[in-house]
């Protein structure tokens, strides 16, 4: 197992490098001259030649690569041209920021989704089953920020017991102090993956449940109850396992509008304002850190996967 | 004292189509220490009776009658009295032993649990029983079976694990469907020696399902024959065998290729239509419109199972008939193909020489670590001449299909020379002029996956026609149709999808295919495993119709001896990619045998006893092509090893005479002795 760790492991940092590369390849090709953007469209042609000159990018692309690179790896990834302020500290803090509210969506979904999809599954074409999977279709075409604009009409206006503005004085998130502005935004981005999720789950379930071994199970004379928990669940959990592990890096990309309309300050907000406004740093840091989480999740999912898999694990 | 008691079983499944009978007024009784064989074609219900006794059916199921077992009545039982019985009382064994055990879970837990599930013991004690039983089960080694997860073994150990699951707690009743189907004859022999073995030793009843009657030949003592659901013949298995009473019987014995050749035997007999839909049941009897004994009558009234003899009863107005008139002697054909010629005045048409394929395996990070080479086929050579047919035998895993692909251009040739007729085949599919590739087409035994699902029939033999220019555009329907004929297809057929043809209809209409280019040479790869014994033997008839008056060769891949015997002129026995006989069929089928051809022969479930032919089993499964054995590739399996010469030399081929040869260090003169006594002795 160990093996089959490191072995993701090397593959999984050659995917990123792989990735850095083009990343690095793409910002260059953009139309952004970052003399201009930071000095000001004012500014004398020499002042920008000398500026560019100064931050070496008259030099030839596979230098400036290692020496991006290398920054980056250590820790520097430079001042934002629009903020004036360094992109690390600030991408740290509100990257945990969206991390909490990823987590504690996360709490809520897989949990929940696991156990719909999974009644539901049981109970196929049954009552439960189909009150489970109307929902969870319900829940999958609602876009998330109507599902966020219902639960604050419902719960901050109307019933007056959850804030629906989450914004945080001085950008850090306390999950003890802050937990009341997280419940909206977190339950917002749950919706539409639990119902991704359970209906999976269901589909994956049911296949089992049709399945020979577990035919094999119920005629040996087991109990529902170990042919339930022992034989069909594990073997039902790898498909939404391998699901929820990529989703989960979707979310937090996927957090922007959730985070624009709760006014939350995380890592989404930065990089939609970035995006808009050419700054290259934080765009190829936002980019970085998309690729990392996906990378990272996917090694995850393949080592959970494996897990479950003797499959894989044994080749 | 009767073990199962089967009183007037009626089984319906409920589905969106209407309501299926899938099992009519069935009646039967098994008594202790009794194998009791259901057989018939595909659909006519055989797993719905085991399913029935297990009480395992879907939910919107009609089940009414009786299913006596002990004290209980397993049609009305209770969900609770249920899970006492399975697995302790009566246990099941089932076709395909790798998708029947839990892929993630060890051997010991899945073993383990049945102990526990019923009797309640767990730890030291309950594994020492099961490794017992695994012993029992001949099982090579059971501790370490025991921490496996079941992709790690073979099919042959699959099939004893879940045996011996069965037999754990020593039931009074196992069902078996189709246990040893999908299995290499050379397993299915070893699995079938060994439930007659336990048989005896449990003095347990079995129900056996199969729809091959040479296993059931080998292993029932009584046998019930099931036609569209309903009993319409049951007898003590010899009898049957040797006099049965209902013209289905009677059919599928004639359908299935008995030692011979065609040359000698003629065309395989094949009952005509097939077993109508449940869903719509015909009045009277049901087999009436496959029936050659059918008169009106028969169509009138419903015949009811009637005794004919002691212990042998038959559903058919006419049986006396029936018997009376011996099958009759079948047609011998005029030879369909010329025979061989003399060595040098007639040009081969394929000529594969050194044929080497191997495949490289990447492995570690990314590939980039190691690579390890896999020598799937590995020095091969032969040569089929025009209008003549290759059969090419061995287990699976052997490098069969790989030949047809490297012939077909489909899989990489890592060195020697395809030649056909005068151009250079050696190059992949993509590489081959299309004049070249219209003389060679394919059958696959899938025709599910070959033939396009979104295609109509008439779309799938239309594109062969066009890709090769065959006939002008406005007279390919004609053409189409006719091929349709020579497949014993009409033109109702033309606009069917895949989907709504049965599987002997897809593969017609594959042949069809395969034919509609007018090839000089046709690759068939397995092409009838996957059908019942009727359709099979129409598939055959068809192609060496087809054969003799197109005027193709056939190459002929397939595990079924006798089917390679009855339709080949020469055969080719194929063992971890190199061959280890080739010759003129008749001669391969006969002393001196190379040992693993007489392994593969006495493997085969013949139907009447004394063509039972003598046992010579192997042990274990074919070795990985990535780590073959040195010498004789054969040596860590064979019966006859003579001693370390096997294990270091390669064997060299030694010529029987009319281009036999056998390569194997045993003298020819030792293995033909050696090998006639072995029979002697087993057929006395
Ligand atoms: N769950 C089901 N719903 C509807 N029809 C079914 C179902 N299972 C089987 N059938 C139908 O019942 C009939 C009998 O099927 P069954 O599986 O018992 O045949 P069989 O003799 O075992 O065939 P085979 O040799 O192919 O295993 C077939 O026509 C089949 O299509
Ligand atoms: S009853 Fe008539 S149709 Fe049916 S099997 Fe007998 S002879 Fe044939
Ligand atoms: S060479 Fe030896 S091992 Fe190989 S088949 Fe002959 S006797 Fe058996
Ligand atoms: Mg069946």
């Amino acid at each position: 197992m160990l093996r089959f760790i490191l072995r993701r492991l090397g593959t999984l940092l050659i995917t990123m490098l792989v990735l850095s590369i083009l990343i690095f390849i793409l910002s260059d090709v953009m139309p952004i001259e970052p003399a201009l953007m930071i000095l000001g469209r004012e500014s004398t042609p020499e002042a920008r030649a000398a500026l560019t000159e100064q931050l070496g990018l008259n030099k030839p692309l596979p230098e400036r690569y290692v020496a991006w690179i290398s920054r980056f790896i250590q820790g520097d990834w430079g001042e934002s041209y629009r903020m004036g302020v360094e992109v690390l500290p600030l991408v740290q803090r509100r990257f945990t920021n969206s991390l909490t509210l990823a987590m504690m969506a996360a709490a809520i979904i897989v949990p929940v989704s696991l156990l719909l999809g999974i009644i539901a599954g049981l109970n196929e074409s049954r009552w439960p089953d189909r009150v489970i999977s109307i929902g969870s279709l319900i829940s999958i075409s609602i876009p998330d920020f109507v599902v966020g604009l219902v639960l604050i009409v419902l719960f901050s206006w109307g019933l007056r017991i959850l804030p629906g503005d989450s914004s945080l004085r001085g950008d850090t998130v306390n999950l003890m102090e802050h937990w009341q502005k997280l419940v909206l935004p977190a339950i917002t981005a749950s919706v539409v993956l639990i119902g991704y999720i359970a209906r999976v789950t269901r589909v994956s379930m049911i296949e089992v449940m049709d399945s020979p071994y577990i035919r094999t199970a119920i005629l040996k004379g087991l109990p529902q109850r170990t042919v339930i928990l022992r034989h069909a669940l594990r073997n039902a959990l790898i498909a939404p396992v391998a699901v929820v592990t990529t989703q989960l890096a979707w979310l937090v990309g996927g957090l922007i509008v959730i985070e624009r309309l709760f006014n939350y300050p995380g890592i989404g907000s930065l990089f939609a304002d970035a995006a808009l406004r050419n700054d290259l740093p934080m765009i190829q840091a936002s980019a970085m850190i998309a690729i990392t989480l996906v990378v990272l999740s996917q090694g995850l999912a393949d080592v959970i996967y494996a897990l479950l898999n003797p499959r894989i694990r044994f080749g | 004292m009767t073990v199962l008691d089967i009183r007037h079983l009626n089984v319906s499944y409920v589905s969106s189509r209407g309501i299926a009978q899938a099992v009519r007024d069935l009646s039967l009784t098994i008594q202790p220490s009794e194998t009791y064989g259901l057989v018939g074609e595909s659909g006519c219900g055989k797993s719905t009776v085991a399913l029935a006794i297990m009480r395992y059916l879907p939910r919107r199921t009609r089940l009414d009658g009786q299913i006596l077992f002990q004290d209980a009545d397993i049609a009305t039982a209770p969900p609770a009295v249920l899970g006492q019985l399975r697995g302790n009382r009566i246990a099941m064994v089932y076709q395909d032993p790798q998708s029947s055990l839990n892929p993630v879970l060890t051997i010991e837990k899945q073993l383990v649990e049945v102990i526990t599930a019923h009797e309640g013991a767990t730890g030291e004690d309950a594994r020492r029983r099961v490794i017992e039983m695994l012993e029992q089960v001949r099982m090579p080694d059971p501790a370490y079976v025991l921490q496996r997860y079941p992709h790690q073994l073979s099919g042959g150990m699959q099939q004893r694990v879940v045996i011996a699951m069965a037999l754990l707690l020593r039931p009074d009743l196992v069902v078996m469907d189709e246990p040893t189907t999908g299995l290499d004859v050379t397993i299915e022999a070893g699995v079938l020696d060994l439930l007659n073995d336990l048989r005896r030793e449990f003095k347990m009843a079995i129900l056996f399902i199969s729809h091959n009657l040479g296993v059931i030949a080998r292993i029932c003592d009584r046998v019930g024959v099931m036609y569209a659901g309903e009993l319409i013949e049951e007898a003590p298995v010899r009898q049957l065998f040797d006099r049965p009473h209902h013209p289905y019987t009677t059919g599928l014995l004639r359908c299935v290729p008995q030692a011979v050749s065609r040359h000698t035997s003629g065309a395989l007999y094949s009952i005509p239509g097939r077993v109508p839909p449940l869903t719509a049941l015909p009045r009277g009897c049901t087999f009436a419109a496959r029936c050659a004994f059918a008169e009106p009558g028969c169509t009138q009234g419903a015949p009811q199972l009637e005794s004919v003899a002691a212990g042998h009863a038959a559903r058919c107005f006419r049986w006396r008939t029936v018997i009376e008139q011996p099958a009759a002697a079948p047609v011998p054909q005029p030879p369909s193909t010329p025979a061989k010629s003399g060595t040098s005045n007639r040009q081969a048409l394929l000529t594969v020489s050194n044929l080497k394929v191997y495949f490289t395996q990447l492995m570690g990070l990314l590939g980039l670590a190691r690579s390890r080479r896999i020598r799937v086929i590995d020095d091969v050579s032969f040569s089929l001449e025009p209008q003549r047919t290759l059969g090419i035998v061995g287990e699976s895993g052997c490098g069969k299909s790989t030949i047809a692909g490297a012939v077909a251009g489909l899989k990489p040739v890592t060195s020697g020379r395809i030649d056909f007729g005068d151009s250079d085949f050696t190059r992949p599919i993509a590489r081959r002029s299309r004049a070249a590739l219209r003389q060679m087409q394919m059958v696959f035994q899938n025709s599910d996956s070959s033939l396009n699902p979104r295609h109509t029939v008439e779309k799938t033999l239309r594109r062969p026609l066009r890709c090769f220019n065959i006939v002008p555009r406005g007279h390919e329907r004609a053409h189409i149709i006719g091929l349709l004929k020579a497949v014993n297809l009409d033109e109702t057929y033309l606009d069917r999808r895949p989907r709504q043809l049965s599987g002997g209809e897809k593969q017609r209409v594959a042949i069809a295919r395969a034919f509609a280019g007018e090839p000089q040479l046709i690759l068939c790869d397995e092409p009838i495993s996957s059908l019942d014994v009727s359709v099979q033997a129409a598939v055959l008839n068809l192609l060496q119709q087809l054969q003799r008056e197109r005027r193709v060769a056939l190459m002929f891949i397939a595990h079924d001896l006798n089917v390679v015997r009855y339709l080949s002129d020469e055969v080719a026995v194929i063992y971890l990619g190199k061959i280890c006989e080739i010759g003129p069929a008749e001669a391969i089928f006969q002393p001196p045998y190379h040992p693993y051809t007489e392994a593969l022969v006495s493997a085969i479930p013949a139907i009447h006893a004394g063509a039972q032919p003598h046992a010579i089993r192997l042990e274990g499964s074919v070795p990985s092509p990535a780590n073959p054995p040195s010498g004789c590739r054969f040596h860590t399996r064979c019966p006859r090893k003579i001693g370390s010469v096997c294990e270091q030399q390669e064997p060299l081929g030694q010529d029987v005479g009319d281009d036999h040869i056998i390569y194997c260090h045993i003298p020819l003169s030792e293995l033909r002795a050696l090998q006639t006594q072995t029979e002697a002795q087993h057929t006395q």
